[in-house]
């Protein structure tokens, strides 16, 4: 389902905290909405859903203009995982996650056995979890649930406001390779807002970059890491080459080649990298061993050619199209 | 060891102690021949006769606990000496009155020592751990009470000065006591019907809410007796003036007054409570539940209130904790109850009467506390309260 916001402007008082947005996001898109905290980010998702409403402009879900949907209807086939989880602390997990299928007016044998369904899929065994009270849960898993809540009836429009917001580093990477996951075998049309640049990179097919209400860019993740605009230049770090060579992998690099028949003897002077190490880490491999060439390795230990500088050079300034 | 390391003696048996050896050295009781006579002292120790030492080796046997290493069988003993007392009370009044001297209605009165055995008992088995289960509240009670009545049983409770007293007057006692009981639920039950509504629109922000908060907190400053006081004349005024209200019952003394000034005082606590509890439900569950497409009175039967109940259930316990009491100062315009026996008691100076009204009272009051006690452990979610880790 695709969504689009047109032209829309919500002011609060004097402060314009949406400002002419006009944006697109294709059906099964995952659309990063980044910026500096009060840029607009929590009021421009919230307008898909209706919990804000535009001044100006419109915003459509499915071709269809929000403003003429009742909002319950409309939010009932939205998922939206909100910026501080929100489980309902006197309903136990089970019941967290069954609650818009309640709403929905499914049977119970139904809700049950999507409830087991979900909790499978974020990784927490029903059966440890589906009874547990929300206060007893660990911030990652209060997180999931919160992920479980927003998917339990299927909604083909998904809204997650800093959904891994509020846990470790660790945990958080975690998460984040656990919805990419989820995500490719759903393919639902996503919304995320963050405000973590490695986070928008990670997870993003395209990322929006907000400044005080306006949309700034829209793009790829390694486009953006190429944009000459001041604001995202400054916006995406003194560090952005690293960056875009953390987004491709010693394998991308080399052209995903067939793998070269003749070149199975390693040669020992040469350092070795495996194919589905980032080119960041090819990198630092290359400088700690003062070299300037890899071997690469297959993950089944085939040798696919030789990386050198002058390949991560070329990757790190964008020059060839990944 | 099993003598405590520095750091493990109790202090609080000790504590214990202290009211229970008043019990026997002051006086505990006094024999009188009728109700107006002054009486003989006696002390706990002259009541028990050759059984003293009974108590006093549970005494020392507590004292020696206090310094053992925190153990089961030290509750145990705690728990067991605090019974001990509790029956040794009962058990000395029996006794004293078989030394009762000849008469028509001869009678044994609590003295002041008397009160330090209850307070022993309470204090020992507050401290022990070893009712702190399932049902542990009701075998206590049973341990209390089917003893103690036993002991009282065959007429050898009779001549308990407050069962003299009550038996003089068994109907007007009943009565009473049905007057106080209908007072109190009624002046609650309004203060429910009308409090958790206003306090449910207070929460929503109306100017009419905020005012009616405020109505209700000045009527809970002025004192109980001025409020009573404060309704006689309008109240009179009215009935004056409207015959319809005369038959209705509603005079400037007597229940009208009493239940309009009751219900004012329940409903401070409800209206409160319910404020409270429905402003500390965080903004995050509201959202939660508006953006999954909940309607606002789904938004507020699945989630507001669920989560405010807690708040609004100790309200109720709190304002019909205190109608028990306030209601007896009723009694004072005519509105009947059990301090009717209190304030004849004060009058004719009486404390066997004043002990009639005070008993049924504070029973009444543990007693209402403890079944909202166990209301808001059945109806609250488990999920709100973060000690308990059932799941
Ligand atoms: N209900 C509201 N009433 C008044 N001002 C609001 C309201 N909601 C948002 N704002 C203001 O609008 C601006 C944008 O807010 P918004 O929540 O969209 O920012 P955000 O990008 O999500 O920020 P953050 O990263 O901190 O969550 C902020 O300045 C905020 O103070
Ligand atoms: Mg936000």
């Amino acid at each position: 389902m695709t969504l689009e916001w047109k032209k829309v402007s919500k002011r609060f008082g004097d402060k314009q905290a949406v400002d002419e947005l006009s944006l697109e996001v294709p059906e099964g898109e995952l659309l990063v909405l980044i910026g500096p905290s009060g840029c607009g980010k929590t009021t421009s998702l919230k307008m898909i859903n209706r919990l804000v409403d535009p001044q100006t402009g419109s915003v459509l879900v499915g071709g269809r203009d929000v403003s003429h949907v009742p909002a319950v209807e409309l939010r009932r086939h939205i998922g939206y995982v909100i910026q501080h989880v929100g489980l309902f602390p006197h309903m136990r997990v089970s019941e967290n996650v069954g609650a818009v299928p309640k709403l929905l007016g499914w049977s119970k044998e139904k809700i049950e056995q999507r409830v087991h369904e979900l909790l499978e899929l974020v990784g927490l065994p029903p059966q440890d979890y589906a009874q547990s009270w929300p206060a007893h849960l660990s911030g990652g898993e209060a997180q999931r649930v919160g992920v479980a809540r927003a998917l339990a009836a299927d909604p083909p429009v998904l809204l997650m406001d800093e959904p891994f917001g509020a846990v470790d580093p660790l945990t958080r990477e975690i998460l984040q390779r656990e919805f990419l996951r989820i995500q490719s075998t759903l393919g639902k049309t996503v919304v995320f807002v963050t405000h973590d640049l490695d986070e928008a990179i990670r997870l993003g097919d395209r990322i929006a970059v907000m400044n005080e209400g306006r949309l700034v860019a829209a793009a790829p993740p390694a486009e953006l890491l190429l944009n000459a605009d001041p604001f995202i230049r400054d916006f995406t770090g003194e560090d952005r080459a690293l960056r875009r060579l953390a987004r491709l992998s010693v394998g991308q690099a080399l052209g995903d080649a067939t793998p070269m028949k003749s070149a199975s003897r390693r040669d020992a002077s040469v350092g070795a990298i495996r194919t589905d190490a980032t080119l960041k880490e090819a990198l630092s491999q290359m400088l700690e061993a003062g070299e300037t060439s890899l071997e690469a390795f297959s993950p089944a230990g085939r040798s696919m050619g030789t990386l050198t500088l002058e390949d991560l050079l070329e990757r790190a300034a964008g020059e060839v199209a990944s | 060891m099993i003598i405590a390391k520095q750091g493990e003696f109790d202090p609080v048996p000790l504590a214990a102690l202290l009211p229970g050896a008043i019990s026997l050295i002051a006086p505990f009781a006094l024999l009188k021949e009728n109700r107006v006579v002054d009486g003989i002292p006696m002390s706990g120790f002259q009541l028990a006769g050759a059984w003293n030492w009974i108590l006093i080796g549970v005494f020392i046997l507590v004292f020696l606990a206090s310094f053992l290493k925190k153990t089961l069988w030290r509750s145990v003993l705690y728990g067991g000496s605090g019974l001990l007392c509790f029956w040794a009370m009962a058990w000395l009044l029996v006794r004293g009155s078989f030394l009762l001297p000849e008469g028509a209605a001869p009678r044994i009165s609590p003295a002041w020592g008397f009160w330090g055995l209850p307070i022993a008992a309470y204090v020992l088995i507050d401290h022990s751990r070893i009712f702190r289960f399932r049902f542990g509240g009701l075998v206590l009670l049973t341990l209390l009470i089917l003893p103690t009545a036993l002991l009282f049983s065959g007429g050898r409770g009779e001549a308990i000065s407050v069962m003299r007293e009550w038996s003089a007057r068994k109907d007007r006692f009943g009565a009473e006591f049905v007057v106080h009981l209908r007072l109190f639920l009624t002046a609650v039950g309004g203060a429910t019907l009308l409090g958790i509504p206003l306090g449910v629109q207070a929460a929503r922000g109306g100017r009419s809410g905020a005012s009616v908060v405020s109505f209700v907190d000045a009527a809970q400053t002025i004192p109980s007796m001025a409020l009573f006081g404060l309704l006689m004349a309008p109240l009179a005024a009215l009935s004056q003036a409207f015959p319809l209200l005369r038959t209705l019952g509603v005079r400037g003394i007597g229940a009208a007054p009493a239940l309009i000034a009751l219900t004012l005082y329940a409903l401070l606590p409800i209206v409160r409570n319910t404020v409270v509890g429905l402003e500390q439900v965080p903004d995050s569950a509201l959202e939660a539940g508006l953006g999954m497409g909940m309607s606002p009175p789904q938004l507020f039967w699945r989630v507001q209130w669920p989560m405010a109940l807690p708040y609004v259930l100790t309200g109720l316990k709190t304002a019909s904790v205190q109608a028990v009491g306030n209601t007896a100062v009723a009694a004072l315009i005519g509105a009947g109850g059990l301090g009717m026996m209190i304030f004849q008691g004060l009058g004719q100076s009486a404390p066997d009467l004043i002990l009639l009204g005070v008993i049924p009272l504070v029973l009444l009051a543990v007693g209402v506390d403890r079944i909202w006690g166990f209301v808001i452990l059945r109806t609250v979610s488990p999920g709100l309260s973060t000690v308990g880790g059932d799941s």
